[in-house]
């Protein structure tokens, strides 16, 4: 029963009433957008991003210093990483071992207090692996115990709280989700597997 | 918090407070038919709920819900337009 829309959609809110979203042009375009706490709003396009339906920039997650994260697709339908400071500049990221094609690249899906967004990459097999791309750029990517190497099987991160753990979810070589918890400490993960590897 | 689809496919918003009652609501304006009505997304710290409803004709709305005071907004500039 899923509609084709355009429109406003809003999808976090930080302390201090500052909201990011996403609105669909009336060519179902994709844009970012910042609305401040006075509801003024601020409209922004990752570098890079298509404009062809379907393709632009998805903006999701809001920390307390207004910064916004998620990803952005580009002409060709592949997915890229990007942050958005508070002070409007946007800087743009791949996981190492990111696919290049249509419906590959990276997704960031949160970001926290201090700049670090979690979220995951699809290979060029399609296969999902988590990544915590740090505030200052350095990426680490990581393969959730169990997760399967087959296309759309493997490692989601979804959320990092503010003391650095990460939870997010796996799907193994059965099509089964299972949830996970990544600490700080990061004992229980591995590094990201290239295409073909074996499990 | 969060939605609940009803027996005809409407979404409706929810609340529910560490006490366990639970507050439903809908944006003015949300439209009534199969996979309309009120989508609320995520909160913060303080309560305040932000999500998007889809009214009658399908268009997309932004809506934050502060201490039960739902205001809504759209992105300047977009013409209604009806979903395919």
């Amino acid at each position: 029963m899923s509609q084709a829309f355009n429109g406003t959609l809003a999808y976090s809110i930080n302390t201090a009433g500052a909201i990011a979203g996403l609105y669909y042009d009336l060519g179902f375009v994709i844009h970012g957008f910042l609305r401040a706490a006075n509801g003024a709003i601020t409209t922004f396009d990752a570098p890079g991003a298509g404009s062809d339906p379907a393709q632009g920039t998805l903006a999701y997650s809001i920390n307390a210093g207004e910064d916004i994260a998620r990803y952005y697709t580009d002409a060709s339908g592949s997915n890229h990483g990007f942050l958005r400071a508070a002070a409007g500049g946007i800087t743009t990221f791949d996981a190492p071992g990111a696919g290049t094609g249509a419906g590959q690249g990276t997704i960031s899906r949160s970001i926290d207090a201090p700049g670090v967004t979690v979220g995951y990459f699809l290979d060029s097999n399609s296969t999902k692996h988590g990544f915590v791309h740090a505030a200052g750029g350095a990426i680490v990517t990581f393969d959730a115990p169990g997760a399967g190497n087959a296309a759309l099987q493997g490692t989601i991160a979804e959320s990092i709280n503010r003391t650095g753990s990460v939870a997010g979810v796996y799907v193994d070589v059965n099509n089964v989700s299972h949830g996970f918890l990544l600490t700080p400490a990061g004992a229980a993960i591995r590094p990201a597997k290239p295409p073909g590897v074996p499990l | 918090m969060g939605s609940y689809i009803d027996a005809k496919y409407v979404y409706h918003g929810f609340v529910r407070v560490p006490s366990g009652l639970i507050t439903t609501f809908d944006v003015p304006g949300a439209g009534t038919g199969g996979t309309q009505g009120t989508y609320a997304f995520s909160n913060n710290a303080d309560g305040a709920i932000v999500g998007r409803y889809l009214d009658a004709a399908y268009m997309s709305h932004g809506f934050v819900r502060t201490a039960g005071v739902i205001t809504s907004f759209d992105v300047p500039g977009l013409q209604r337009h009806a979903g395919l």
